[in-house]
């Protein structure tokens, strides 16, 4: 797919050139179907999901496959979501409040610890970044048990504290991908700032994060994504069920209904629409690219 | 919950290669394919990084490219000479997040060969990956001391690999903060 993008994004401007000299219409038509072609192949299993979610159970194993459902099955939906013992409405309110408080946190903490290791000087800066990189190579699992025994002896367990607070304190993943980003923006726009008695903090707020919208968005909507489909962690620390985020509802019900897919999909591709709202909204971010006015002409 | 997301398509790819008169080859239960299986189903884990690519080509300045196009430039030199370079620090990024990644590969290996094959790291040890073996002696095995030794020897390849690609990246990553006036 990187392959297809930067044409993309290129495109815009010569293809207006080129269709008024009647050129590139050819090359527009392969760059669409080969577009088209691997989007439905990306698109598939989704529509695999959502159609299953719509057949009856009957149909859901005919081969060959039915490509549009026959009876449309509107019942699975309602078995999934009229469950007395799993209360999505307060389930989805619990993992909203996770979202809100790690993405916050995760957004502040890694911008300034980024900044840290893309601009200033400190001694030990190198090693502590390799020391940044090798929390990823760790498997996590090696973590689950001192984390819990620390924040049990906190007091924390069947709270959302566990999961909230570390996100204040840096996420590896955006630290290292905020510095890789921080590391493309040339020095000069600070340099300026610093002799108009810039701080820098305020370059921080004024420069670095305006022209770092495209990856804080990346990181908002990633964030998400994986607080929304975390599992583990919210059932390691949660032992009250109205404390119950939705992934861990969604896996109780895989348990009680093993047999019925049908129902499953249609939970499935219900708790997809969150997801896709957040890229949507967080899109907008980059549809207008950046532009660094005023030095790029040097 | 993705690989478990995925499950059902198993039938309809070997489906709908059918379509074409080819015979789908017994994904999971081949020791020739099944690996090669887990590298196709890779494509749908990559969405993430390609947001991080597309926030990197949102950050390259446009009017580099403007000013390149003034100067005669077409559209491969644009793309070698300022979108590779440019981009350098995200392709970065990705891979030393995906190296990393499919050193730690357990997920999908565990929930499909089990599944599938019914042998964890089957069919035939086809998909025995690093961290798979050592949930097996962790857990089948109760070797948990030889389980947490073989989980700091990975961290020491993977530790070492991440250093060889770090000190590669002075050769290739172009960051232009590091510009020398």
């Amino acid at each position: 797919m990187s392959a297809t993008t930067p044409s993309v994004r290129l495109a815009p401007k010569l293809r207006f050139l080129q269709t008024i000299h009647g050129q590139g219409v050819i090359n527009n038509i392969v760059l669409y179907t080969l577009l088209i072609v691997l989007s439905l192949v990306f698109i598939f299993p989704f529509y695999w999901m959502i159609l299953s979610s719509l057949k009856t159970d009957a149909n859901i194993f005919l081969w060959p496959p039915q490509w549009i459902p026959n009876p449309v099955y509107w019942e699975n939906y309602v078995t999934a979501f009229t469950n007395q013992y799993l209360p999505f409405p307060v389930f989805f309110k619990n993992t909203m409040i996770l979202e809100v408080g790690m993405i916050s946190g995760r957004l502040i903490s890694c911008v300034l610890v980024a900044y840290g290791f893309a601009r200033l000087e400190a001694p030990g800066k190198n090693f502590l970044f390799m020391v940044l990189l090798a929390t990823f190579m760790l498997p996590g699992v090696l973590l689950l048990i001192p984390k819990y025994i620390l924040f049990n002896r906190l007091g924390w367990i069947n709270t959302y504290l566990p999961l909230i607070v570390p996100a204040w304190f840096g996420e590896s993943y955006g630290i290292f991908l905020l510095r890789q980003f921080f590391m493309t923006i040339p020095r000069e726009l600070e340099e300026a700032a610093i002799m108009d008695g810039a701080n820098t903090f305020s370059i921080l707020r004024h420069i670095i994060v305006p022209l770092s919208t495209p990856v804080l968005a990346v990181i908002t909507v990633l964030s998400f994504k994986d607080i929304w489909n975390d599992f583990f962690n919210p059932l390691l620390y949660l032992n009250s069920s109205t404390k119950y985020t939705v992934s861990i509802g969604l896996a109780y019900f895989n348990g009680q209904f093993t047999v019925q897919t049908g129902p499953l999909m249609a939970a499935s591709s219900v708790m997809l629409i969150p997801v896709i709202i957040v890229f949507f909204i967080a899109q907008r971010a980059f549809v207008e690219g950046i532009s660094l006015t005023g030095i790029a002409g040097r | 919950m993705w690989t478990w997301l995925l499950n059902p398509v198993y039938g309809p790819i070997d489906g709908f290669l059918n379509l074409f008169g080819i015979q789908g080859p017994q994904w999971f239960t081949d020791p020739k394919y099944a690996l090669w299986g887990l590298i196709m189903m890779a494509p749908w884990g990559a969405g993430g990084e390609m947001l991080i690519f597309l926030a990197g080509l949102k950050g390259i300045d446009k009017n580099l490219y403007e000013v390149a196009q003034i100067d005669g430039a077409n559209r491969l030199t644009r793309f070698f000479r300022i979108t590779i370079p440019m981009l350098s620090p995200t392709i970065f990024f990705n891979l030393v997040m995906v190296i990393i990644g499919a050193l730690q590969s357990f997920d999908t290996a565990y929930v499909i060969s089990t599944a599938r094959a019914g042998t964890l790291g089957g069919p035939a040890d086809s998909t025995l990956f690093y961290m798979i073996y050592v949930y097996n002696r962790a857990f089948a095995g109760f070797k948990m001391g030889y389980a947490s030794a073989l989980g700091w020897i990975l961290f020491a390849i993977i530790m070492v690999i991440t250093l060889l690609v770090l000190r590669s990246s002075t050769f290739w990553v172009y960051y232009e903060a590091e510009r020398k006036h």
